[in-house]
């Protein structure tokens, strides 16, 4: 036999029964041999779970764990929050726009915004080509070194030479990802 | 606006209400202050409902960029801190969809006896007493981790984060009808688990 009034144990004891259910639900307990049980039981209960939660207030927390929270929160750049933030990214965007079409149409008009517009891409050109051959040239040099460590034991074809490169590649993303996960863990430790 | 005048060392005095509107005027210090105050109940929270430290920590990030997105949106009229609640458990309730546990629905049913052991939160040497106390914190920290999802989160939100019933019916969206026999079901259930495991002192 359950008493109607036992799930009020819990909240008489978590002090949530409003005044006149409380005196009300007290002449209860004096009389229901049931409900006194149920609160001896719950109250041991209750003092095992604020036993066990006592500590909650200095839980553990990376350093400067609100600080990397915080900036990273204002950096997020889906977080324009206000009208009037929204209306100066854009008022500068049309600024930079028309800045840039009034250069372009007066390039074309004068010639001299040309010249230093072609001198500019020639130099960026330059840039881009060194590193182009920066980077070719380290491929190259990779290749040459697993030719050289592959010809004792693999038999050369352009097939072991493919899949020492995906190989080298995965590798290569591991690492990084091993080092930036390391970064992670040693930021938040 | 006053709150461009506050000082610095003063931030810890200032109302929640005083410190979202210093951050949407656009005050760094503001928000960060805020989450400063309840980066550790929340954190807590998640991980008491995630049981994966990494995982609340993430979780807390992710809730923290929210509430810093809906700021504008927050409404004065309600607590601050059950507002924040509100989105740290849906956060936290995603996460547990997202990795496939399944005991996330408010189905009522017992958890399965698998027993697992949670690591206490400092591994230093201690006394036998402070070891046994550790010992019976785990203990009852892993029975609230057995009961199903729809008692644990009612669990948590009161002896975790000590919120009062109404605080906790605004949250979970539930009557308070609903929250009061679901704590003491909760407790009833809690006291099986132990009696299961042997322990029949509570």
């Amino acid at each position: 036999m359950i008493c109607s009034h036992a799930g009020e144990v819990a909240a008489y004891l978590d002090g949530e029964l409003p005044a006149p259910a409380e005196n009300s639900f007290e002449i209860h307990l004096s009389e229901c041999a049931e409900c006194s049980e149920k609160l001896n039981v719950q109250k041991r209960l209750l003092c095992a779970l604020n036993f066990a939660f006592e500590d909650e207030k200095s839980f553990k927390l990376p350093a400067n764990f609100a600080k990397s929270i915080a900036v990273r929160a204002e950096s997020d750049v889906s977080g324009l929050r206000s009208k009037d933030e929204r209306r100066r990214a854009l008022l500068i965007a049309a600024g930079l726009f028309s800045v840039g079409a009034a250069v372009g149409i007066a390039g074309k008009q004068s010639g001299v915004i040309a010249f230093v517009v072609e001198k500019l891409f020639a130099q960026i050109w330059v840039v881009v080509a060194v590193f182009a051959t920066f980077c070719y040239d380290f491929i190259v040099g990779i290749n040459v070194v697993l030719r050289m460590l592959g010809r004792g034991f693999w038999v050369e074809s352009p097939l072991t030479t493919f899949l020492l490169t995906v190989l080298l590649v995965v590798a290569f993303v591991i690492l990084s990802r091993l080092l930036f996960k390391f970064h992670r863990v040693e930021h938040s430790g | 606006m006053t709150v461009k005048t506050i000082a610095i060392s003063n931030l810890h005095k200032i109302a929640d209400r005083e410190l979202i509107a210093s951050s949407l005027a656009g005050r760094e210090d503001g928000f960060e202050e805020l989450v400063r105050r309840y980066q550790r109940p929340i954190t807590a929270y998640v991980y008491r409902m995630t049981n994966d430290y990494d995982a609340a920590l993430d979780v807390t990030q992710e809730i923290f960029i929210k509430v810093y997105n809906s700021l504008a949106r927050y409404k004065t009229e309600y607590k601050f801190s059950t507002w924040l609640y509100k989105i740290a458990r849906n956060a936290a309730i995603d996460h547990l969809r997202r990795n496939n546990h399944g005991d996330v629905s408010l189905e009522i049913e017992t958890g399965d006896d698998e027993t697992f052991e949670r690591p206490l939160e400092s591994n230093a040497p201690t006394p036998e007493q402070e070891r046994e106390r550790s010992e019976w914190r785990a203990e009852i920290q892993s029975v609230v981790q057995k009961l199903p999802a729809a008692y644990r989160d009612l669990i948590l939100l009161r002896h975790s984060q000590d919120l009062s019933y109404d605080e906790i019916a605004e949250i979970t969206s539930l009557p308070l009808g609903t929250v009061k026999n679901r704590l003491f079901r909760a407790r009833e259930i809690m006291r099986d688990l132990l009696v299961e495991r042997g322990i029949t002192g509570v």
